[in-house]
């Protein structure tokens, strides 16, 4: 079966893919909670970030759209859970209404997912990992996600396949019998999914693994791309300066 | 040629945790350089027995791998000697590129990081894949990784190959390129299989297992020739020479 690539475009050749994980997990850290961090009702500010993103994207040589595309995901999402905003009508303060902190919530997190999608676009998902290994997150977290980018669409396959197998069979039965039957789905792949990952640790075991996971290193920071990181993030802590003086 | 006991399992039983008895006093010598078969139908035993071979599975009875019999403490040394390869290479292959997976017996050995590379890289050489190292595991076709999954234990150069079913779902030109691979590599063999041809191939001698016991024990061209023998444990004669004698008959 074929699925998209998680990590699609992460091996383009442009300076941010080529820069290190570390450093790009680190800004993107920082950008994520500046924009956070910004007050709902503060324009001006969330202007100057969404130009930053837009400039990065283009440096990064991703193609924009696919990148709108990707982001769209978040909104149902985010607008579901902060929907009851809208119909608060006291709101902390006649400036800070539900109206507004409903648009600054949803601006919030559109930009921070954008922010993301980029990291994840120009990094690939083995870099990524690596860069937080050697940012010091626990091993066994790193672990977990490695598995799960590696099993995630076979477990999907999977899914598929059993779904597909109960549609060629269930001619004919009514929807509640239908319905019925998909709870038996459900724990059929939960045991195979157990059970492909206790044939992995065997797997594991057999090529001496012991509890450790070792893996060396193979990313290096350069003078240039910390300069031009320290550069970047000069730059949105400016931003925050001068939007926060110059509030709309 | 001096024999030299690579593999001794001796009085070998056991039974999964439901009660499946799925080995029943299994006795077998392997020597060093030997290629062997185990044949069997489905069910019979043949995975239970290989996964035997590394500890994995530990029932009654005692296993021994060049003369050091099997126990808890010697199992990573065992399992350096022992190179498993499992059927699904879905199962096999857990890392999120070939290189990790590849490399990954060795860095368990902590080899330096120079040697891990020439390693990795020698190993998806022999297998045919040079520069299949940074690709992700997950678009590989089937056949590349059940190579790759070969890879994985050559390149900590075990003395003992132990293959589940390395031909099982692939193609008439990779099941060929597997042949090859397995006839050329110079160690000690052990096949699990029902694919007889690929037996009649590669492996001179051959053991016949059904039920969890073994039902024959000896030269490949015997064994694999006797029709009454492979009927009576669920088998049949392999294709190549069930035609072949349909031609004599004629």
């Amino acid at each position: 079966m074929q699925h998209s690539y998680l990590d699609k475009y992460s091996n383009l050749n442009s300076a941010i893919h080529k820069a290190d994980p570390r450093l790009k997990i680190l800004i993107a850290l920082f950008f994520v909670l500046s924009i956070l961090l910004t007050s709902s009702g503060n324009l001006l500010e969330f202007a100057l970030y969404a130009l930053i993103i837009a400039s990065l994207v283009i440096a990064s040589r991703v193609p924009p759209l696919f990148i709108l595309k990707r982001s769209l995901i978040i909104i149902p999402f985010v607008v579901l859970i902060s929907l009851f905003l809208l119909f608060d009508r006291t709101g902390l303060s006649a400036e800070y209404n539900g109206r507004v902190l409903f648009r600054g919530i949803v601006i919030k997190s559109y930009l921070a997912i954008l922010v993301l999608i980029l990291l994840s676009s120009t990094t690939p998902f083995p870099s990524l990992l690596q860069g937080l290994q050697r940012l010091k997150i626990s091993k066994v977290f790193i672990l977990l996600l490695s598995f799960m980018y590696r099993y995630i669409f076979i477990l999907a396959d999977e899914a598929m396949r059993l779904t597909r197998g109960k549609r060629s069979r269930e001619f004919g039965a009514g929807k509640w019998r239908q319905i019925k039957s998909t709870a038996p789905l459900i724990g059929i792949l939960f045991i195979r999914t157990y059970e492909k990952g206790e044939r992995a640790y065997s797997a594991m075991c057999s090529r001496g693994f012991d509890g450790t996971i070792r893996t060396f290193n193979t990313i290096n920071l350069r003078m240039a791309e910390m300069l031009v990181g320290f550069a970047l993030i000069t730059i949105i802590v400016l931003v925050k300066i001068f939007s926060n003086s110059h509030a709309l | 040629m001096h024999y030299e006991p690579c593999i001794e399992v001796r009085n070998l039983s056991f039974s999964y945790p439901d009660g499946t008895e799925a080995l029943r006093n299994i006795s077998l010598v392997i020597g060093r350089g030997e290629k062997v078969a185990i044949v069997g139908p489905n069910g019979s035993g043949k995975s239970t027995l290989l996964l035997h071979l590394n500890g994995i599975l530990r029932g009654k009875g005692e296993v021994r791998i060049l003369g050091k019999a099997i126990n808890k403490a010697n199992l990573k040394e065992v399992r350096r000697e022992v190179g498993l390869v499992f059927q699904e290479p879905d199962d096999q292959l857990f890392s999120p590129t070939v290189f990790d997976d590849v490399a990954f017996g060795p860095l368990n050995q902590d080899l330096s990081a120079e040697e891990v590379r020439t390693r990795v890289k020698e190993a998806l050489q022999e297998v045919g894949l040079p520069g299949y190292e940074n690709r992700s595991s997950h678009h590989l076709s089937y056949g590349e990784k059940k190579r790759v999954s070969i890879a994985t234990v050559l390149s900590y150069n075990p003395e003992i190959l132990a293959l589940d079913e390395p031909t099982s779902n692939t193609d008439p030109k990779n099941r060929r390129r597997l042949i090859n691979l397995l006839k050329g590599l110079a160690k000690t063999i052990v096949i699990a299989t029902h694919d007889l041809d690929l037996v009649l191939d590669v492996c001179p001698r051959c053991l016949i297992i059904n039920q969890g016991e073994i039902r024959a024990n000896g030269k490949t061209e015997e064994l694999l020739t006797n029709p009454h023998l492979l009927e009576s444990n669920d088998l049949e004669l392999p294709l190549s020479l069930s035609r072949l004698q349909k031609i004599k008959d004629q």
